[in-house]
């Protein structure tokens, strides 16, 4: 149940951001990228090679979608590669513990929030530095950071506490 | 054996992640021309430093033929000197404004690659000592080399005519004929000189020079001499092969040349053009 609610998470973020954000223009200051939730909410058990191959996809499918040849995939790799340790160390929780199943509100209260909101400004930093690859106009690229990874956040948010309840039960 | 198997199973994930990460990072670097010349940038800011000692410890040995090649120059310029002073004493003024034209500033060769199809070099030079883009790359003698796309504080890199994405204007040096010098990623050795009108007088061994119109490059910039003529398929017009002047496989010492025209030149042709 718990896995077919996930994979309807997972489609439902692809294709809001292959056929919603991808083709939306509000500002260039504004390009959200939600599509790393897809790693964020995977099982906490997976190991870091489950972690790896899921990245590895997740990256090349963005980058044939967006035409970024490399970009999406340099990005995913290393969030999905220290993912493992970044849970355990956001949330407190102990490798020891065993503990299963998708990380939500429920099992993780406010340490969740800090797990989800760090990952996501980690994944926005990278990828927009490597977007730019410039400190040239440093002022630009911090707001369209700071833009792009507020507007990500909301949006993220928005998504997953539609499936929380159905991710939690 | 175990220990090796043990040592495999628990970094084999770290290995993986490392080797993905670097073929991701080459697919984004080889995806555009920008990328390229950034992360080339980037890359210079570590290994910049290892590349100049490299560098300098290779040049060590060359030193003296080149010292050699460079006072033969230096001679032959001062000779061209005399006889244009000699023979033009009151058109130096204007000789002096076109002078005026273009800023040169020296520096050597760092890296440099021929054998891929966007080919680029790297020089020891950056924004700290005056460079800047599009500064014209050029050898001692006067042959065109390249173009500046980027530069860090420390060095520069420039995209070399070995290189698919560059194209800039040609004149043959007799004739007058404009064309297209542009190569299309096959002999390190000969260029394309394309579009060349078939009125033009073109024959074998003639000099094409950069047009005044490339923005990069002084007039004089010499491209090299001319190999194969062909007339195009439709018949309008030759594609010629030219002979590069410049060695490109054995750049040292470069002169880089800034327009400083270019700018009021460009700013004028987008208002009046666009």
């Amino acid at each position: 149940m718990r896995a077919r609610v996930y994979i309807m998470l997972t489609l439902v973020v692809l294709f809001v951001q292959v056929f919603v954000l991808n083709n939306l223009s509000i500002s260039p200051l504004v390009a959200p990228m939600v599509y790393i939730v897809i790693l964020l909410m995977m099982p906490i058990e997976f190991s870091q090679w489950k972690m790896l191959g899921a990245g590895l996809l997740l990256g090349v499918v963005m980058d044939l979608t967006m035409g970024t040849a490399g970009l999406n995939t340099l990005v995913t790799l290393p969030i999905a590669f220290f993912r493992r340790p970044l849970l355990y160390a956001l949330t407190g929780l102990s490798p020891m513990s065993k503990e299963e199943g998708i990380p939500t509100i429920k099992r993780l209260g406010v340490r969740f929030h800090r797990y989800f909101a760090i990952v996501i400004v980690l994944h926005s930093l990278l990828f927009y530095f490597a977007e730019w690859l410039s400190f040239d106009n440093f002022g630009t690229l911090l707001l369209r950071i700071l833009c792009s990874t507020l507007c990500s956040l909301l949006l993220d948010y928005i998504i997953i506490m539609l499936f929380m309840k159905r991710l939690s039960a | 054996m175990q220990k090796l198997l043990l040592f495999i199973r628990k970094t084999g994930v770290a290995i993986i992640f490392i080797i993905l990460e670097i073929i991701a990072i080459r697919c984004y670097a080889y995806s555009t021309p920008y990328t390229q010349a950034r992360i080339l940038v980037w890359s210079n800011r570590v290994v910049g430093y290892v590349y100049s000692t490299f560098a300098g410890a290779s040049n060590y040995f060359t030193l003296r033929k080149e010292n050699t090649r460079l006072t033969e120059h230096i001679a032959m310029l001062e000779n061209r000197i005399r006889t244009l002073e000699a023979a033009l004493p009151e058109e130096n003024q204007a000789i002096e404004g076109v002078l005026q034209q273009y800023e040169y500033l020296s520096a050597k060769v760092i890296s440099s690659t021929t054998n891929r199809r966007r080919n680029f070099i790297t020089l020891n030079k950056g924004f700290r000592d005056g460079v800047s883009a599009d500064m014209a790359v050029m050898t001692p003698e006067g042959f065109a080399v390249g173009v500046v796309v980027d530069c860090s504080e420390n060095f520069a890199v420039a995209k070399t005519l070995l290189n698919v994405d560059f194209r800039i204007g040609g004149v043959l040096a007799e004739d007058g004929s404009h064309g297209s010098v542009a190569w299309s990623g096959g002999d390190t050795q000969v260029i394309d000189f394309v579009e060349l009108s078939k009125y033009a007088k073109v024959k074998k061994g003639e000099r094409v020079r950069a047009a005044g119109f490339s923005h990069y490059f002084p007039r004089e910039a010499i491209i090299g001499d001319v190999e194969e003529v062909a007339l195009a398929e439709n018949g309008t017009s030759y594609n010629c092969k030219v002979r590069l002047a410049a060695d490109m496989e054995r750049l040292f010492n470069v002169v880089l040349v800034r327009n400083t025209g270019t700018g009021e030149a460009q700013a004028l042709e987008e208002k009046t053009y666009y």
